[in-house]
């Protein structure tokens, strides 16, 4: 028998059942968007949590802008911009990046900005004849598994450790033991190859090396032996919140007197994340600064500011000039059709953000300058937080020999 | 088989027609495997109570183990399927036996151990697994057995075939196994182990044998994993992955192995659908777990049992 509690508390777990049965319904039947018939999709594949969490929408903000700033079409077509998370995870961005081409109709996309899921998701794009334009510190992209989809933005690492040693040299001659910290993967061991390849160079002793997991939170082991090395330079070979976390707990090492160089492991925008005795001196490599003097750079830079509110980084910038280079070479070949619009970008030149820019025909590197910036204290970054300040740029291609993109593919 | 059983079967094989027509074959492929991923968990978590989190390392070691086959050999399905299976079996009966003798959180403890034991090994043995980037260039087969004709699964709609017929044929067993004299003792032991022992089963022997054939569907889900987007990830042995498999068991629902696929669908469904509205969709899906977890312990399969009598007495309303 039920009497007028049990119905009141019955009715009560039945709301409630309901109501998570309601939010699981409208969960899964949310409307899958369809393709547009008659316009042409582009995607950004990014990470919106893990790792590289910070990165995601800041890609995105640049993509957006780019396609806006073009009017929102290309040939006449309409442009429909579509972004995904691939949670910093190689199985999720090939799965997101397969639907959105089966669901959306993607033709064109930037990711990733992790090289190990933007490599998985060139096997997809090569598989379904999509255009990846990738970032990411990966050689791999244009060298052991080049692909004529995939295009990459970023520098290479030879020429980002290039730069970034010839400017440690100049600086500090003295620095000659290197102690590296590596993320232990396909990105931080390009990094390392090449740290080593330009340090071998310059008689350079490279006295130890801790490699860590992608996603490490606790680097005191790792620290305790780079210290205890008594290094003339800390080399950080990792990026993202790996990096950050790094250099936080750096800071409690008092480790004063050693240099720490970071060739490819902060942006602009994470500066102010660093501690200040830690961000003082700190040297960096940037794929992107924001106060570059080129004409679409200013343009850029000034859309950004009145969008957002602040400078774009090398996320954004990414974003940006990767998708605003795709539409370049769409207007030039006159169509959107992939395969036309790859021939185009082969050995494209033209005047992107960087300032004059061309893409390698072989390997589809884009041949493209790396800059070093040098880390302020809070005391000298002013009202403005001007964090860091570019101190040198260089451009050296990686040597053909060491390149190993020995067949791209066919379209 | 009871009309129930009945029932559940045909709903099944009627979602896995109907599937491709509502979502792109790669969602499909991958919700009917990790259904049989989960599916593979519910002897030993809902049958015999045991919530262990060493999931994804028989998934992982399945998967490696085929994928790694598949991408040095052009051998024909069958081997890299049977390879993947046996190392996870295998594996499942060592961490089994061991970890059925402790209970509880020191049980929960052993199998995580496990699970980092195996996520660790493979991350480490880059030679072979590709470590932190997981194991690419993954061909799916040219033929299913030796001496037949080949089938192209490069073509999305084979490979979902394939797998359909795979995961049901599972599917079918697993079924078996639950509802046979083994699922009987499991669930004898998950009630009173004091008791079942006491009347003469070997429970830990009982135990352990689900493991392993845990261990066998996994790794065949495992495998599949690894053919469907060419590569095996690392991250699908991380322990996420093991607490994710509990989560779809409990979705779904402890009380039938249907509820099993259902929770993988939805999980999977609910993490695609969500990501799209926001940017910190995770905190959502949280939030829905929680809700599930709260109010709805019998899981989706629950909520299906209390709208039932709701729609009769609709209907009924509705009768003349």
């Amino acid at each position: 028998m039920n009497g007028p509690g049990m119905t009141t508390a019955l009715g009560r777990r039945r709301l409630l059942s309901g109501a998570a049965g309601g939010v699981l319904t409208a969960g899964l039947c949310l409307p899958r968007f369809a393709a547009a018939a008659d316009g042409v999709t582009f995607g950004s594949i990014t990470p919106n949590t893990g790792t590289y969490g910070f990165a995601g929408k800041l890609v995105t903000n640049g993509s957006q802008l780019a396609i806006e700033m073009a009017g929102g079409s290309i040939l006449g077509r309409p442009i429909r911009y579509i972004s995904r998370d691939d949670e910093g995870r190689s199985a999720t961005g090939v799965r997101r990046l397969s639907d959105a081409i089966s669901d959306d109709g993607l033709s064109v996309f930037n990711g990733n900005y992790a090289s190990d899921i933007g490599l998985a998701e060139s096997a997809i794009a090569r598989r379904q004849k999509v255009l990846q334009y990738a970032a990411g510190g990966s050689e791999d992209f244009t060298g052991a598994r080049c692909s004529r989809y995939t295009f990459q933005w970023s520098a290479n690492p030879y020429t980002a450790m290039k730069t970034v040693m010839d400017y440690v040299a100049q600086t500090h001659p003295d620095a000659r033991r290197w102690y590296t910290i590596t993320a232990d993967y396909i990105f931080g061991q390009a990094l390392l190859k090449y740290a080593r390849v330009v340090g071998e160079g310059k008689g350079y002793s490279f006295i130890g090396n801790a490699a860590h997991p992608l996603g490490e939170r606790q680097y005191t082991q790792y620290l305790t032996q780079a210290v205890a090395a008594r290094p003339d330079v800390i080399c950080l070979l990792n990026a993202g919140s790996d990096a950050v976390t790094c250099l936080r707990q750096l800071a409690g090492f008092g480790a004063k007197d050693t240099l720490v160089v970071a060739p490819w492991s902060i942006e602009v925008d994470q500066l102010p994340e660093i501690p200040d005795a830690m961000r003082a001196g700190l040297i960096l490599g940037e794929n992107y600064v924001s106060t570059l003097d080129t004409p679409a750079n200013r343009e850029f830079v000034a859309a950004y500011r009145r969008k957002y509110g602040t400078a774009p980084g090398y996320s954004a910038a990414y974003g940006y000039d990767s998708f605003r280079t795709v539409l370049l070479a769409m207007e030039r070949a006159g169509t959107t059709g992939i395969a036309s619009v790859i021939t185009t970008l082969e050995g494209m030149q033209y005047d992107s953000v960087l300032g004059p820019t061309s893409i390698d025909r072989a390997t589809h590197q884009t041949v493209r300058p790396y800059f070093v910036i040098r880390g302020r204290a809070d005391s000298a970054a002013g009202a403005a937080g001007d964090y860091a300040e570019l101190v040198a740029t260089g451009s050296d291609p990686q040597p053909h020999a060491l390149n190993a993109c020995r067949d791209i593919g066919a379209l | 088989m009871t009309r129930s059983r009945m029932v559940g079967l045909g709903v099944l094989a009627g979602s896995i027609l109907v599937a491709p027509a509502l979502l792109s074959f790669s969602t499909a492929s991958e919700l009917l495997i990790f259904g049989l991923a989960a599916a593979a968990a519910y002897p030993v978590i809902g049958v015999g109570g045991l919530f262990s989190f060493g999931q994804a390392a028989l998934f992982g070691i399945g998967g490696y183990t085929g994928g790694w086959l598949m991408a040095h050999a052009a051998l024909p399905l069958l081997w890299p399927l049977l390879a993947g299976a046996a190392a996870a079996g295998l594996f499942a009966t060592a961490m089994g036996a061991m970890c059925v003798r402790r209970s509880s959180i020191y049980f929960i403890m052993l199998t995580f151990a496990f699970n980092q034991l195996v996520y660790y090994a493979i991350y480490s043995w880059r030679g072979v697994t590709g470590g932190q980037d997981g194991l690419a260039d993954i061909a799916r087969p040219a033929r299913l057995l030796p001496y037949l004709p080949g089938v192209n699964l490069d073509r999305p709609v084979n490979f979902y075939v394939l797998v359909a017929v795979i995961v049901f044929g599972c599917f079918l067993l697993l079924l078996r196994i639950v509802d046979s004299p083994l699922g009987r003792v499991l669930d004898a032991a998950k009630q009173n182990a004091r008791r079942a022992a006491a009347i003469g089963y070997d429970i830990h022997r009982a135990q352990t044998l689900a493991f392993a054939l845990s261990g066998v569907f996994s790794g065949i889900a495992g495998v599949l994993y690894a053919m469907l987007y060419w590569i095996m990830p690392i991250d699908a042995v991380a322990w996420v992955n093991s607490g994710n498999l509990v989560f779809m068991v409990l979705i779904g629902g402890l009380g039938s192995i249907f509820g099993a696929p259902i929770g993988a669908a939805v999980f999977i469904l609910l993490q695609d659908s969500l990501s799209l509205v926001w940017d910190r969709w995770p905190l959502l899906f949280g939030l829905i777990v929680i809700g599930v977890v709260l109010f709805l312990q019998g899981g989706v399969l629950e909520l299906g049992g209390m709208l039932r009598p709701a729609l009769r007495r609709a209907s009924g309303a509705d009768a003349p």
